[in-house]
């Protein structure tokens, strides 16, 4: 038995450590970290619950229960993935934020109170920041700082929202809400799908994640997004406009897949849209829908961190990462596309792999919830999904038109991670059980039956004939496609000039009149006299033997006011 | 693609069909509709092709410096 302690504390720890190493090791003791996170979460037993005194309330900083043990195991084992994908990198900012980052998810996920859940959300969004200012391409401060504004303005809603609740209730437990509870869940709801980027408060992801570094891009795929899903699945499970919005949000993704150029703002979008079967297995609310839902945040998380380091490698020893300027590297990339494809063939739901053990229980709980075409838009997205992730990113990469790029080599270690996710994916693919038996709900759900099987091959198969003879068409095409963040992008030129030239332009104003007002008084005071008597601008220095009145009448005056007082007084 | 590729996608459909005749499981109506996943897959593929590209091409598409402008 290892002492019980919230699993965030060793992250935490690693960030303040990290830094002392010497450069070369620094990587490797990295990996330390969410490796001892994951022998914690896996020994402390379900059920804990660590409380903290602070000030005059009880925070719940650490409650293990069967859900929260799933993300706490996933985040972990993405923390030595990723972390093994970074051992070339030596950057310590990056390292740093990394561990913040993951110990913050780590805080969101075993919290209890609202308050350690709000610290655990801020430091994720400080962590991911950095992420993508590392980059230190020319728009990474901007695209950095719309990233943090946009999360601070969801963490704002979010505090807005727990003030209310613990006001209102007060308690700062996190408690599920029933539907439609209070103007606090509402507030608290919409701070939090802005995390899981659910549309129209989504946008923030499509322009952010393929501006990120190479590696810091696989642990934003795999947090941001699944604590809030994790959030959302203990608070509002049941919650009907979940379904509504998160089906419209699987089939938004697809959508914009298309119509993407960038690689990783692909893959961005197919987050939006597998997060989406998530929110809408927490809309369903069923015992099913949950477990669908937390399996299959466990296995995007694997095969999303796969692709995305797919792509990662091919921005990293081509430079580029467009479509349009990409093609024909297979013949460089063989072992990297096979790879990839294990990533593409599980997002897809390939039989055997952890895409198809996963999904489907969310698609079958909404069936068996008799949500018909709930069911049928979601096999619709998925259609999609192997259209863009399986079919057409790769396709367009590696095979197409060849581009005659010679990629450089990638570091074995990219490779061996990228080694690792493929392992899993197929791992739980094949041995479904080992992620069922983690699940918060015991169910009889068997994903390998004769009738699943033969609806996902057909699927499968067709859609990409029908790929096939529309490859054409799904080429990269050198466009931006607008998206909501139009909303706050677009009237920048008018932001800037209400707020900032015109608030600028006032302060000058009246900088200028501040310092015009003692050389205007110094100009008076060379002369005052003069100023008094004429209220013109004196033309001469005060000259006291000319300007000052003789003495003899003030004098004369005094001594008569004085005679007068004193006769007064006689009488 | 080459021709056995081709004959590979025949036999697996043609396995698949006999695998859903032969259970005769069903949960929804669509269900008994032989093939109807295939067909699902080929419409459904188009569909979001065509409907994203109009969608890019008449509303959404603009030029990759339009927010630098």
């Amino acid at each position: 038995m290892i002492a019980e302690f919230p699993p965030v504390l060793i992250f935490w720890l690693g960030a303040l450590l990290l830094p002392l190493l010497p450069k070369n090791i620094r990587p490797w003791v990295f990996l330390a970290f969410p490796a001892a996170s994951l022998i914690l979460v896996l020994s402390l037993p379900v059920g804990t619950s660590i409380t903290v005194e602070f000030l005059r309330f009880e925070l719940h900083v650490c409650e293990v229960t069967k859900l929260s043990r799933v993300f706490g195991i996933i985040f972990s084992l993405i923390g030595i993935i990723a972390g093994t994908y970074a051992l070339h990198m030596k950057e310590v900012g990056q390292q740093v934020a990394a561990l913040l980052y993951g110990g913050g998810a780590l805080c969101v996920t075993f919290a209890g109170d609202y308050f350690t859940l709000f610290v655990g959300w801020e430091v994720m969004a400080i962590g991911s920041a950095y992420l993508i200012w590392a980059r230190r391409a020319d728009d990474s401060y901007a695209v950095g700082m719309r990233y943090l504004l946009v999360h601070l303005f969801g963490g704002s809603m979010l505090l807005a929202g727990i003030v209310l609740q613990v006001y209102t209730t007060n308690s700062l437990l996190l408690q599920p809400f029933a539907y439609g509870e209070s103007l606090a869940a509402w507030m608290i709801l919409c701070g939090v799908t802005l995390n899981a980027a659910l549309p129209p408060l989504h946008a923030w992801l499509a322009d952010s994640y393929h501006r990120a570094t190479v590696t810091g891009a696989i642990f934003m795929s795999a947090l941001t997004t699944k604590s809030a899903v994790y959030v959302l699945a203990s608070l509002f499970a049941g919650w009907d406009i979940l379904m509504y919005m998160g089906v419209m949000m699987a089939l938004y993704g697809v959508v914009y897949a298309v119509l993407a150029n960038d690689i990783r703002q692909l893959l961005a979008y197919h987050i939006i849209s597998q997060v989406g079967y998530m929110i809408a297995g927490v809309g369903i609310g069923t015992t099913l829908a949950i477990n669908g839902t937390a399996a299959h945040a466990f296995s995007h998380i694997l095969y999303k961190a796969l692709l995305f380091m797919g792509a990662g490698v091919v921005l990293y020893t081509t430079g580029k990462s467009k479509l349009t300027e990409l093609g024909g590297l297979y013949k460089h990339q063989r072992l990297v596309y096979w790879l990839y494809m294990i990533g593409a063939f599980s997002i897809s739901g390939f039989p055997l792999f952890n895409g198809f053990i996963s999904k489907s229980i969310i698609v079958a709980s909404a069936g068996e919830s008799h949500h018909n075409i709930a069911m049928l838009l979601l096999l619709l997205a998925s259609i999609g999904t192997f259209l863009h992730t399986g079919l057409k990113l790769p396709y367009w990469t590696w095979h197409g038109h060849d581009s005659g790029i010679v990629p450089s080599k990638a570091p074995k270690n990219m490779i061996v991670a990228m080694g690792i996710a493929a392992f899993f994916c197929t791992l739980f693919g094949v041995y479904p059980d080992l992620l069922y038996r983690e699940l918060p709900f015991a169910m009889e759900y068997r994903p390998y039956t004769v009738f699943h099987l033969v609806e996902t091959v057909q699927l499968l198969v067709f859609t990409f004939i029908a790929f096939w003879l529309y490859r054409a068409s799904l080429a990269g095409e050198p466009y931006m496609a607008l998206d909501t963040d139009w909303v706050y992008r677009a009237p920048k030129a008018f932001f800037q000039a209400v707020f900032v030239t015109n608030v600028n332009r006032f302060f000058e104003a009246c900088e200028t009149i501040i310092f015009r007002i003692p050389v205007y008084l110094a100009k008076i005071f060379v002369h005052p006299l003069q100023f008094i008597l004429t209220l013109r601008m004196p033309t001469r220095d005060f000259d006291p033997d000319a300007d000052r009145s003789p003495l003899g009448v003030p004098i004369a005056l005094t001594l008569a006011i004085t005679v007068l007082v004193a006769i007064w007084n006689l009488f | 693609m080459k021709k056995v590729h081709w004959i590979i996608l025949a036999v697996i459909t043609a396995v698949s069909l006999i695998a859903q005749y032969s259970t005769g499981e069903h949960h929804h109506w669509w269900d008994l509709i032989p093939g109807f996943y295939a067909i699902y897959g080929f419409v459904g593929c188009i569909l979001i092709v065509k409907i994203s590209k109009w969608y890019g091409k008449k509303i959404v598409f603009r030029g990759e410096d339009y927010y630098d402008r």
